[in-house]
C-alpha cells in the first residue's frame, strides 16, 4: 500500500518535471510544474513532515506558480511564443546532468538503497512545527538572518534593475 | 473500519455542500433582491424554494460550447480544478464540534483532521487560483477571460499574503495550527478582541480572496463580460460557481473559528453558535454585495500593499513582543 502511494506520488513528481521540459506551450509547463509539487508535497506526507508538505504547496505552488503565470500573462503573447526553449550550447549543461545522474547513482550504490522500504516512513521522530521553529530560530538564526537579507537583496535588485531599463 | 468512516464522511461532506451551494445561489437572489426592494425568486414552488433545482437541471441541458481556439485539456480542467480544491479545503472544515466517546477516542466532525489543519486549508485555497488562471489562458486568446484571469492571479498573490498574515496573529497565540487547538485557546476570550486589526484585515482579505464585491474585479460585469467564465457554458460554468461558493463556505467557518472561538460561546449549545457565526459570514458577504460600489483595480492593489501589509507586520511585531514580555493584553 505505501510502496503503491509512494510510486504514485514518485511518478507524479518526475513526470512533473519532464513535463515542464517537454511541453512546448510555457502555461502548460507551469502546471505540470504546481503537479510536481504536489508530488513532492505528498513525499514530504510520507516521511509525516506534514508541516514540510503544506509550505511546499503553499510557497511552491500557491505563490511561486502563480506568479510565474502572472509574469507571462503580464508579458507580450508573441515574446512568449519566440522565447527559444532551448539552449544553443547543449553541451555544459547535459555533461553536469550527467555528472548529477552519476552522483545519485553513485549515493544509491554507496547506501545500498533497498527498494523494498519504498515508502516507508524512515524518519527517526516525525518532525513538526515546533522543532523546525527551534532548529532555525535557536541553532541557524544567524544564516537564517543572512539567508533572508541575501532574499531582500536580490529583490531590490531586481527592482533596480528594471526600472533602469524603463528609463 | 477508519476508511469506511472517512469515505462516508466524505459523501456526506460533497452532499451537504453541493445543497448548500444550490440554496446560497437561492438566498444570495432573496436577500439581494429584498435589499434593492425587489421581492426575488418567487415563481418556482413557494417562495422561490425549488428556483435552484430548476436552474441545476438547466445548466445540465445547456449547450457545451468550447471555441475553436481552446486548449483542449486545459479547457476541460480548469473547471474541474475551480471545483475540486475548494471542496478539498472543505473537507478539514469540521461540521460541528468534536465529540468525546465514552471509549476515550474522539470523533471528529470533519473527513480529515490533523495537527496542521489551518495550514492545509491555506495551501488549499491557494491551489484553487489555477483553476481561474487556467481558464484564462485555456480560452484561445479570449482578451475578456485573459483580462480576467491576469487580475485574479495578481489579486490571490497579493491577498493570500495577507490572509497569511492575519491569521499568524491568532496562531501565535494559540499555540497552535490545529482548529481544535485554538477553538481551545479562545474559551475565555474570542481572539477578535485581542486582535480586531487583524480581524478586519481577515475580513477583507477573504472577501478579496473568494473575489467577491467589493473586490470581484476578475469578473467585473461591465468591463469583462464575465471575466474567466467568458467562455465556459452549461456545466462547466455551474462548477466555477460552485467552487466560488464552497470558498465562501471554507473562508466563513475559518473566521469563525480562528476569530470568534468556533463553537464557544454561552447558553446556546456549541454547534449553534457554530453555525450562528458561519452563516452571519455568509450573510455579510450579501450584505456587502448589495452596499459597496466595486473598487478600482490599483485602489485593490494599494489596499493590500500599501495598508495592509505593514499594519500587518507591525501588527505581528507587537503581538509577538507582546507574547515575549508576557503582557496581560496580549
Amino acid at each position: 500500500m505505501e510502496a503503491i502511494m509512494f510510486f504514485i506520488l514518485a511518478l507524479m513528481s518526475v513526470g512533473g518535471a519532464l513535463g515542464v521540459l517537454i511541453s512546448k506551450n510555457p502555461y502548460r509547463a507551469a502546471m505540470w510544474m504546481v503537479l510536481s509539487f504536489f508530488g513532492i508535497a505528498g513525499l514530504f506526507v510520507m516521511l509525516h513532515a506534514q508541516f514540510n508538505a503544506m509550505l511546499q504547496i503553499i510557497v511552491y505552488a500557491g505563490a511561486i506558480a502563480v506568479m510565474i503565470m502572472l509574469v507571462m500573462m503580464v508579458m507580450d503573447r508573441r515574446t512568449i511564443e519566440g522565447l527559444k526553449r532551448f539552449n544553443p550550447q547543449p553541451i555544459w549543461p547535459a555533461l553536469i546532468g550527467v555528472a548529477l545522474l552519476a552522483d545519485l547513482g553513485f549515493i544509491a550504490y554507496k547506501f545500498k538503497i533497498d527498494l523494498s522500504n519504498a515508502g516507508k516512513n524512515l524518519t527517526l521522530n516525525g518532525s513538526n512545527t515546533q522543532m523546525i521553529g527551534e532548529v532555525l530560530f535557536k541553532h541557524y538564526l544567524l544564516p537564517f538572518e543572512v539567508t533572508a537579507i541575501i532574499l531582500l537583496v536580490a529583490l531590490i535588485g531586481a527592482v533596480v534593475l528594471t526600472k533602469k531599463d524603463i528609463n | 473500519m477508519e476508511v469506511l468512516i472517512a469515505v462516508i464522511k466524505l459523501i456526506i461532506v460533497v452532499v451537504v455542500l453541493s445543497v448548500y451551494v444550490m440554496y446560497a445561489t437561492w438566498y444570495e437572489r432573496k436577500v439581494i433582491g429584498h435589499m434593492q426592494q425587489r421581492i426575488g425568486p418567487k415563481r418556482v414552488g413557494w417562495h422561490g424554494l425549488l428556483q435552484p433545482i430548476a436552474d441545476t437541471i438547466k445548466s445540465f441541458w445547456k449547450e457545451d460550447v468550447i471555441p475553436d481556439r481552446a486548449d483542449k485539456p486545459l479547457f476541460w480542467l480548469a473547471p474541474v480544478i475551480a471545483a475540486a480544491f475548494p471542496f478539498a479545503a472543505a473537507v478539514a472544515i469540521p461540521f460541528a464540534p468534536p465529540l468525546h466517546l465514552a471509549n476515550g477516542k474522539v470523533f471528529y466532525f470533519s473527513v480529515f483532521h490533523s495537527k496542521i489543519d489551518i495550514l492545509y486549508i491555506l495551501a488549499m485555497l491557494g491551489l484553487a487560483s489555477f483553476g481561474v488562471l487556467m481558464a484564462g489562458v485555456a480560452s484561445g486568446g479570449s482578451k475578456y477571460a485573459f483580462t480576467g484571469s491576469q487580475r485574479e492571479a495578481a489579486q490571490i498573490v497579493s491577498y493570500e499574503a495577507i490572509l497569511a498574515l492575519a491569521l499568524l496573529n491568532p496562531i501565535l497565540m494559540a499555540h497552535s495550527l490545529s482548529i481544535e487547538g485554538i477553538v481551545e485557546a479562545q474559551r475565555h476570550l474570542w481572539f477578535v478582541f485581542y486582535q480586531p486589526f487583524a480581524f478586519v484585515a481577515f475580513v477583507i482579505a477573504m472577501i478579496a480572496a473568494t473575489a467577491r464585491v467589493p473586490f470581484d474585479l476578475p469578473e467585473a460585469e461591465p468591463e469583462l463580460v464575465a471575466g474567466h467564465m467568458t467562455e465556459f457554458s452549461g456545466l462547466k460554468m455551474g462548477l466555477f460557481f460552485f467552487g466560488q461558493y464552497v470558498l465562501i463556505f471554507v473562508v466563513s467557518a475559518l473566521a469563525s473559528i480562528v476569530f470568534l472561538g468556533g463553537w464557544t460561546g454561552p447558553v446556546l449549545p456549541g454547534v449553534v453558535w457554530y453555525w450562528i457565526k458561519i452563516l452571519a459570514f455568509i450573510f455579510m458577504y450579501t450584505w456587502f454585495w448589495g452596499t459597496f460600489p466595486r473598487y478600482r483595480y490599483d485602489q485593490l492593489m494599494d489596499i493590500a500593499w500599501k495598508a495592509l501589509l505593514p499594519l500587518m507586520i507591525l501588527n505581528i511585531l507587537w503581538t509577538g513582543f507582546a507574547l515575549a514580555v508576557g503582557l496581560p493584553v496580549f
